[in-house]
This record gives structure tokens, C-alpha cells and sequence, in this order.
């Protein structure tokens, strides 16, 4: 009998032995607070953020090390030149089709027919294996909270790889 | 992804996020997630397939504009029939 179940905890035994020992599930006991959406969508200003590995060719790709990378990049949001880097997943699909992991075209495409209003100006973009919790939950995710709340957002979609 | 959706959340942000394992976004508990059982790395569909990429975000948007209580997860019922990719993946077995 495991602490968890189903995939977490072949996960959670997964990456202690093959990866990182100390690895464990941050968990909590209450869910976070929950904020309405306080518009129609066809009017709402839509933040991406995935933890796909996606950015430019420009930037830094991210770290695949065993200690994983809690940092992020911004991302224009008419940008069509992504790269990825991730170790969690088969990058080569999201090289030919970006919108699988990181819908950024497809939600300019349902601003563009007015199902959204619009696209915030930028998006954002993690590597999702983060072992370490701790930079992100005390730098990198307030930083981009901040950003985000800047930048006016009415709603932050949020996309897993 | 349900650690920096809770961040979004405590900053007083609207988040909806997908899902594609229940059980770990059931420890994390963000406000609002939404399931789609499709394999890592095609969480929207597959390669090519505007439908369904097209259908996932509009429900999870949908969902979004509905009154959930905190810590809800709605399975939007998408399940990956193509092959046994997410099945070798949850196994550990393909990447």
C-alpha cells in the first residue's frame, strides 16, 4: 500500500529512485480560494501559463537537470517562434504542433472570432518538473502573480504537459 | 501546475486550469481544474487535431464562467482513444 494513489504514487516512487530521493507531493489540505470570473468571456482578458517548457529561441532554454528549474519566461503574446525544452514529456509533438501544450495561437484564433475578448499582451511559460517547490512558491509564482495582475487579466488559463 | 495555480489564487487571480491526473491535482487543490485524460505532452489532443484542441479549451473556458465551489474538478470527459500511449505513460513506459 502506498502514501498515494494511482499515478502519484508511481510518480512519487518514480522520481525518488530513478531521479531525486528527496522528492515528495507538496500537498494541502484546503483547496485555494476561488475568484469568479467577474465578466463574459467574449470580454475577458486571457492570460496563458503552461508549464509545457515553451520559449523563444532567444531565451535560455530550460534546465532538464535533476534538480529541475522553477524559472519561467515571458513570452510576447503574437509570438510564433517557440522552442521547448522539458524533460517530462516528448517535446517533438509540441515542435509540430505548439497549440497541444501551449493553445497560444489557438487562443488568438477564438479572440479573433470573439470568443474571448483578447489575449493578454504576454504569456508565461515553466518547465514542470520543479522538485524543489520552495523558489516557486516563494519567487518565481509570486513574481508572475504580479505580472499578471498588471497586466489587467480578468482570467489565467493554466496548461499542463 | 496546481502549485502555481494556488499561487494565482492566494494573489487574487480568476485561474481555471486542465488537468490530466486527477489524483495528484486532488493533493494540490487549486480552485478550479478540469480533466482530460489525454496522454503528457498532447494534454489538449493530438498533433493536427484543431476539433478537439478547439473543444477542450471552449469547455474549460466554459467552466470558468460557472459557479464552482473551491477545489472543484470537472472531468470534461475527453479520453484518449487513439493508441495506448497514456496508458504506457501512467505505467512509466513511454515518454
Amino acid at each position: 500500500m502506498g502514501r498515494y494513489r494511482g499515478f502519484a504514487q508511481v510518480e512519487y516512487e518514480f522520481v525518488r529512485r530513478r531521479v531525486y530521493a528527496p522528492f515528495d507531493w507538496t500537498t494541502f489540505e484546503e483547496p485555494s480560494p476561488r475568484r469568479g470570473l467577474e465578466r463574459p468571456l467574449e470580454r475577458s482578458r486571457i492570460a496563458l501559463v503552461a508549464t509545457a517548457g515553451a520559449h523563444l529561441p532567444g531565451q535560455p532554454a530550460f534546465d532538464l537537470g535533476k534538480g529541475g528549474d522553477s524559472s519561467y519566461r515571458e513570452l510576447p503574446a503574437d509570438t510564433d517562434e517557440l522552442r521547448f525544452s522539458h524533460v517530462g514529456y516528448d517535446t517533438r509533438r509540441a515542435d509540430e504542433d505548439p497549440d497541444v501544450v501551449f493553445p497560444l495561437s489557438l487562443l488568438r484564433r477564438l479572440a479573433a472570432e470573439g470568443e474571448i475578448g483578447e489575449l493578454a499582451p504576454r504569456a508565461f511559460s515553466f518547465m514542470g518538473y520543479i522538485p524543489e517547490t520552495e523558489p516557486l512558491l516563494h519567487q518565481t509564482g509570486p513574481e508572475v502573480a504580479g505580472k499578471l495582475l498588471a497586466d489587467a487579466v480578468d482570467l489565467v488559463l493554466l496548461v499542463p504537459s | 501546475m496546481g502549485l502555481l495555480q494556488r499561487i494565482l489564487d492566494q494573489h487574487g487571480l480568476a485561474t481555471v486550469s486542465l488537468t490530466q491526473i486527477r489524483e495528484i491535482t486532488e493533493l494540490v487543490k487549486p480552485s478550479l481544474a478540469c480533466l482530460v485524460e489525454h496522454p503528457f505532452g498532447l494534454t489538449l489532443g493530438a498533433v493536427g487535431d484543431e476539433a478537439t484542441h478547439r473543444a477542450v479549451l471552449r469547455a474549460c473556458l466554459a467552466e470558468a464562467t460557472r459557479p464552482h465551489p473551491a477545489g472543484t474538478i470537472v472531468d470534461l470527459g475527453f479520453r484518449w482513444e487513439r493508441d495506448d500511449l497514456r496508458a504506457r505513460q501512467l505505467r512509466k513506459q513511454a515518454h
